[in-house]
């Protein structure tokens, strides 16, 4: 007894018994006590009753008792599950080699099918810079299977634990286990351990062993941030090596070779590098133009035998960074043709701007390169021609480096070029949609979504339909159909509004199988016919294979005006971009073949489909002046504009916009504002003879577009202002020296600054004096890639009442992650983290003995299902039985003897039956027997039995039991019985009882 | 207010309710839901996991499966384990979309895998082991149009002499704007030749034309001697002789929707010894068991969802150990369900609503 309630766990105020557990148990402390008191009541109420009865009575009592004392002491019914699940956050970031993973990956495997639990599960998350799921953990998964992984340049080990934990299964006890160097370099494991902790999962850890003996990188490469035109920029090279090395060094300038040494055949020098100690090469490159200079510094290790000596990882053998040369500022102009931007690069160069005229095709992909020009002036540009990233630079350029913008209108340009939704559009002083209560015509926009057999079809889909909704204004109409088995409407047509239900739809989506464009096409048809729109498109994206719609189904499209350009991603072949070019082809749509290496240009093309419902934003009429409102310098000296012929329709921004110029219905023709560090200029009209064809014989003409750009441009500043950045660990020192113009220290300056980082974000960075014309900053760079620092500075001038200010520039470069910088494993975080959560340290090599899916340590979780109510319920039936033991006499002889007559009753009844069908059995034999001896014949056939009958096995007179015939023949002497006799005697003991009651109640 | 008003309503209630269960159980349009007492699978490229799957066969003991991640899985019809798989050679172009499986001339049996997307008939000796290597034994087949040359295959059905031991013909279909039925005959073990196609793309509905719009599955049925082609974009079942004369249309291109006499996309079927077919339809969602002589609709069962015993977008309906496996492919799992408690409620035939027939100028005898 001792032992049994020692082995009754109580923890947190819950008591477990068996598979129940008591969360209040302290109502079980009522048992023994009503026990005690139903004992002693029982002695007196309980008294008339027989031995036996009482007892049961009283029994019966204690159970009652018992059951509603455990009722209310919460009972749970406890389910403990059996299985165990481990979720393997393999480390498949670049630090890993290839090799290492695969030898990982098959320990893994052999670890399951050597796992002799089949219910246990196996899940896969990878981890590189972030984690994703490969494998959620079920009993099937018995591979490692890697789909998207994502970038490999970091090693996020903190969101792969989070990622495990998200998807351990509730009904399994849970192990993580880690396959990683260690070398994290994004977000911090121990934190992530101690959430894994918390919640009772141990991390296991299986650590990826090397170290890496001979190897050389390049530290550092440091450059002025800034410099002046025809100065030498001194390049200091960093290199550090494990063990002595030789090798070229070499250095490029925006991309082209910088001869090092003049005397020598090759570009570069050679370095002999010691071990352990900075080797420090400094190279003077000479400013060649304004712009920024982006140097690269490479070492080329000694190859002997095919094989580099002294170095292992090529990716850390080059380093960059990037020097502004300052000059005259430069504007950047581009339009699609020399024509359409002749008559605004006439009027900057006779104001004596410099610029540079270029096609969208070549237009900067980078922050950096668009960041060395001090406006940007962007003729009838459409948004199509410009990447996700350019736009975003752009964005980037006015608003964190302090560039300017112009933009100018044209058929292609604002809301009618696809800009709406875009990066640039934050830029913009107006709002790209029509205002709400401007009449105009709309577009309607039909998409028609096929699943296609790529992996990331389902993203891929999502994405463009976004890009598509976000190209509209609000006033269009959109709806997208898809097809999984019969089409339907995922989003039915209609109008955009803010795009909320819209983009809720295209997350629903579920990209069927489309057997058919037929009744896909007939129902786009119906839908854009539904709707009052000006201009109707319908677009198809597909593989191909779906069924070809009939020539009288794309009449009725060409009927009705709508155009169907056709998106093929992934084609299976020649006859399934027949299909979709031919629909394309017949609706006067426009076809793409996008193969797998171009699926990144799809939300582009998407976009410029979009936009062809987007005419509706253009207002073209009779020519008019519009009017000048609001006063500005970009209008200073124009009382007056000629009239003009048509602009894109845009709204008014609320804040600070100002608009200077304005249309029909009170459209804005012409605004701008400050934006971040930065300006932007919006003009509606054009700047051709299209729509301002009376503009260019103006007069103002040049002053006009001067004075816009100007505005807009980056101040070039009147101080001399040198900044110098310096690299340390995780962060960025940015020290910028000040002198004005009669070089005397510029102190008290106020800097407004903003650091681009690479990632498209942007932050505030604040400078600080920290001597005499000596400012300081410092930024956070721990991400690799391009840094753009850009500061507007406003500093007291010499003379009461004048001021210095300008802006400047610096670049940051961390060219290569931290991933190559590691050379060897950082196997004391891994024991640390499987210290800290219990988990193990796994030596690999052989997965019987490491047994992954060990119950060693593991709670298993347990499911509790409440079940008052049921004991309650059974307290209550019990109940109902004590009274009925007390109140009603049951006699187990008397129930013995009726069952008995039952039996003798059936049995006689059966006796009697197998008598008849003896008597009838007996009686055809006769027959037979006389029949077949040719004795007398019986007449009259009715009642003998057929052939079949005869032959049918007699089973009921064959299987009749003799013993139960005897025994039914014996029915007599009831009476007599000894449980007749007992009934005799238990209704005197109940009358006796009765009696004795009466006489207590009388002696009361 | 008197008693009588109020009493008829309530028995007329009454009376509805009681007879509601027995409408929808028997004789009405009304699909019934699966009872799936095998589910197996679950998404995700592991071995025993699918991703879209969309072939379905068996060989008499297991389940063959082709998924969208062009897996050829081998499965335990009890137990859904993985008896043997591999991955198709050749899959960026697309995945195939139909697997036949039967003996081959010396009597094993082979696996005929039409390899929709690179336009060939691919045959492999089926693997009895995991991780054992596999290699195609023969293959044939050419992008084109011509005689003997393919756009995208669908599927193969392999008509065998009276004992099994020698094939006497493949027919092989297709789409993609040259759908046609293409008949292949063996030259050598393994080895076929062309003889002659029929058929041709369209959507016509006359009985004197032999048109298909991706003809997406075939069974040979033996019995009968005839070929039975699900004719997935006109919404209809092709019944052929051997020969490849058109026999009955069963069904009709003008005529589709989620009626029980109507087809939506049948995309698979198989045939019961009794001359009855079990159709699966893609676009409505459900199994559709038809009588090919008669044309008429003997029960729909299975209703549009992601719940046991639900189907989205089912591609293929098999027979193994009288119960009936349908690849629900939408759900990435196969359902399986006892063939006998399935049809058990199949509508009497009598009451029956007929799909539409067609036939070219003879017309078949009716039972």
């Amino acid at each position: 007894m001792t032992n049994a309630l020692a082995n009754i766990p109580v923890t947190l105020g819950a008591l477990q018994a068996g598979p129940i557990q008591f969360d209040t148990p302290i109502w079980l402390a009522l048992i023994p006590i009503l026990w005690a008191a139903a004992a002693w009541m029982g002695r007196r109420s309980l008294a008339g009753l027989g031995n036996v009865t009482r007892w049961i009575a009283l029994a019966v009592r204690f159970i009652v008792i018992a059951l509603l004392a455990g009722a209310a002491a919460e009972p749970q019914w406890r389910n403990e599950a059996k299985d165990v699940a481990v979720t393997v956050i393999l480390d498949s970031s670049q630090s890993v080699p290839l090799q290492s993973q695969q030898t990982i990956e098959q320990y893994v495997e052999a670890a399951k099918s050597g796992n002799t639990h089949k219910n246990d599960r196996l899940g896969i998350v990878t981890v590189g810079k972030d984690a994703f799921v490969q494998s959620l953990p079920t009993p099937i998964v018995s591979e490692v299977e890697r789909q998207h992984v994502g970038a490999l340049d970091g090693t996020n080990l903190a969101a792969g634990v989070r990622l495990g934990m998200s998807v351990a299964p509730p009904d399994a006890a849970n192990r993580l286990l880690i396959a990683s160097d260690g070398q994290e370099n994004v977000g911090s494991v121990l934190a992530a351990a101690e959430a894994a902790k918390a919640a009772g999962i141990p991390i296991d850890v299986l650590l990826y062993k090397y170290k890496i003996d001979g190897e050389v990188m390049i530290d550092r490469l440091i450059t002025p941030a800034t410099a002046r035109m025809g100065e030498n920029i001194p390049l200091r090279v960093v290199l550090s090596a494990t063990k002595p090395a030789r090798g070229w060094l070499n250095i490029t300038l925006n991309g082209e070779p910088v001869d090092l040494d003049p005397d020598s055949p090759k570009l570069g020098v050679p370095v002999e590098l010691r071990a352990g100690v900075p080797n420090v090469f400094t190279v003077p490159v000479p400013a060649r133009n304004a712009e920024a200079h982006e140097f690269k510094a490479t070492f080329e290790p000694e190859v002997v035998g095919g094989r580099m000596v002294g170095d292992a990882i090529a990716e850390n053998n080059s380093q960059m960074a990037v020097t502004f040369v300052s000059g005259e500022g430069r504007v950047l102009v581009v339009s699609d043709t020399p024509t359409e931007s002749e008559q605004v690069v006439q009027a900057l160069t006779q104001s004596k701007i410099a610029s540079r005229r270029i096609s969208p095709e070549q237009f900067p992909g980078s922050l950096r390169e668009i960041a060395s020009y001090d406006a940007v002036v962007m003729l009838n540009q459409a948004s199509y021609a410009y990447s996700q990233a350019q736009q975003e630079a752009m964005r980037q350029y006015v608003h964190d480096s302090g560039g300017g913008l112009v933009m100018v209108g044209g058929p292609n340009a604002f809301g009618a070029g696809g800009w709406i939704g875009s990066p640039v559009e934050d830029a913009l002083p107006v709002k790209l949609d029509p205002p709400q209560k401007r009449q105009m015509p709309r577009g309607a926009l039909a998409l028609v979504i096929h699943s296609v057999e790529i992996p990331e079809g389902v993203y891929l889909g999502k994405k463009v339909c976004e890009a598509a909704v976000n190209a509209l204004s609000r006033l269009d109409y959109i709806g997208i159909l898809e097809s999984p088995g019969l089409p339907t409407w995922s989003h039915p047509m209609s109008v955009v509004g803010d795009g909320t239900a819209v983009k809720r739809s295209i997350q629903n989506m579920n990209f069927g199988d489309m057997p058919d464009f037929a009744p896909s096409l007939e129902m786009t048809l119906k839908g854009l016919l539904s709707v009052d729109a000006g201009q109707r498109h319908a677009i198809i994206i597909s593989d191909g294979d779906p069924q070809a719609p009939s020539n009288t189904l794309l009449q009725k499209f060409v009927d009705a005006r709508i155009a169907i350009s056709t998106i093929g991603v992934a084609c299976h072949g020649a006859s399934d971009q027949n299909t979709l070019r031919s629909i394309a082809e017949k609706t006067n749509g426009k076809f793409y073949n996008v193969a797998h290496d171009q699926l990144a240009t799809l939300p582009q093309i998407f976009i410029k489909e979009a936009q062809t419902v987007k005419r509706s934003l253009i207002w073209e009429g009779p020519p008019f002046s519009p009017t000048i409102t609001g006063v500005a310098e970009t209008m200073r000296g124009i009382a007056g504009v000629p009239p003009l012929k048509g602009y894109v329709v845009t709204a008014d921004r609320e804040g600070l916009a100002l608009v200077t110029m304005r249309g029909k219905e009170n459209d804005p023709v012409a605004a701008q504002w400050q934006y971040g560090l930065g300006r932007t200029v919006a003009f509606m009209s054009d700047a051709t003879t299209r729509w301002t064809p009376d503009w260019v014989a103006w007069s103002g003409f040049r002053a006009f577009w001067e004075q816009h750009v100007r505005w807009a441009m980056r101040p070039s500043g009147n101080a001399n202002v040198r900044v110098v950045t310096q690299a340390e660990g995780d962060e960025t020192i940015v020290t910028a020296y000040a002198t004005d113009a009669s070089n005397e220290r510029l102190n008290f300056a106020n800097f407004q600054a903003r650091l681009a980082q690479p990632d498209g974000t942007a932050k505030d960075v604040e400078f600080r004096q920290v001597g005499p014309g000596r400012y300081e900053a410092r930024v956070r760079t721990d991400q690799s890639g391009f840094y753009v620092l850009s500061a507007n500075y406003r500093a007291p001038g010499a003379a009461e009442g004048q001021s210095v200010e300008g802006n400047i520039q610096a670049a940051i470069t961390k060219p290569f992650a931290d991933e190559y910088r590691t050379l060897e494993d950082n196997e004391p975080l891994m024991r640390q983290v499987a210290a800290l959560t219990g988990g193990r340290v796994i030596e690999g090599g052989d997965p019987v003995r490491d047994e992954l899916w060990s119950r060693q340590g593991l709670t298993m979780p347990v499911s509790l299902r409440p079940i008052w109510l049921a004991l309650a319920l059974t307290a209550i039936g019990l109940f109902v039985m004590d009274v009925g033991v007390r109140r009603v006499r049951i006699d187990p002889a008397l129930i013995a003897s009726m069952i008995r007559k039952a039996f003798r009753a059936s049995e006689k009844a059966a006796g009697e039956q197998v008598d008849a069908l003896k008597a009838a059995r007996k009686q055809a034999q006769v027959k037979i027997a006389k029949r077949a001896s040719g004795g007398d014949e019986v007449k009259g056939v009715k009642f003998e039995a057929s052939k079949e009958q005869m032959a049918r096995p007699s089973t009921i007179l064959s299987d009749a039991p003799a013993p139960i015939v005897a025994k039914a023949e014996k029915p007599a002497g009831a009476k007599d019985t000894p449980a007749n006799k007992q009934e005799g005697e238990g209704m005197s003991r109940l009358l006796k009882a009765k009696k004795r009651a009466q006489e207590d109640m009388k002696e009361d | 207010m008197r008693p009588a008003p109020l009493l008829i309503p309530a028995l007329a209630a009454l009376g509805t309710l009681a007879l509601a269960p027995g409408c929808f159980k028997r004789g009405s349009d009304a699909a019934r839901p699966l009872t799936p007492d095998r589910v197996i699978g679950e998404p995700g490229l592991s071995p025993g996991q699918f991703s879209y799957p969309r072939c379905l066969a068996n060989d008499g003991r297991a389940l063959w499966v082709i998924d969208k991640a062009a897996r050829v899985q081998k499965l335990d019809p009890a137990t859904g384990q993985v008896l043997a798989h591999f991955k198709m050679p050749d899959s960026e172009n697309g995945k195939p979309t139909g697997i036949a499986i039967a003996p081959g001339d010396q009597g094993q049996q082979l696996l005929y895998i039409p390899d929709t997307h690179y336009y060939r008939v691919m045959i492999y000796k089926p693997p009895t082991t995991l991780g054992q290597p596999v290699e195609p034994i023969s293959q044939f087949g050419s992008y084109g149009t011509g005689p003997g040359q393919f756009l995208f295959l669908t599927d193969v059905a392999v008509v065998m002499n009276d004992d099994n031991t020698k094939v006497l013909r493949l027919f092989v279909s297709e789409y993609g704007g040259n759908d046609r039925i293409s008949i292949f005959e063996p030259t050598a073990p393994n080895q076929y030749a062309f003889v002659r196609s029929f058929g041709a793309f369209g959507p016509s509905a006359a009985a004197d034309k032999v048109e298909f719009s991706r003809p997406q599955s075939m069974e040979f049925d033996p019995r009968h001697k005839r070929l039975v082609v699900a004719d997935s974009c006109n919404h209809r079942i092709g019944v052929f002789d051997i020969e490849g004369n058109l026999v009955r249309w069963i069904g009709s291109p003008l005529s589709t929707g989620p009626a029980p006499d109507q087809f939506c996309y049948p995309y698979g079927l198989c045939l019961l010894p009794d001359g009855t077919a079990i159709v699966s339809e893609f676009g409505n969602h459900r199994i559709h068991h038809v009588n090919l002589d008669t044309g008429a609709s003997l029960g729909v069962y299975g209703v549009a969802g992601r719940d046991k015993g639900q189907l989205n977008s089912p591609w293929g309906v098999t027979i193994l150990d009288n119960r009936l496996f349908v690849l629900d492919s939408g759900n990435h799992r196969i359902l399986g369900e006892k063939l006998g408690e399935l049809l058990s409620s199949a509508r009497p035939a009598p009451s029956a609503p007929r799909l539409a027939l067609a036939w070219p100028v003879v017309p078949p005898e009716v039972p």
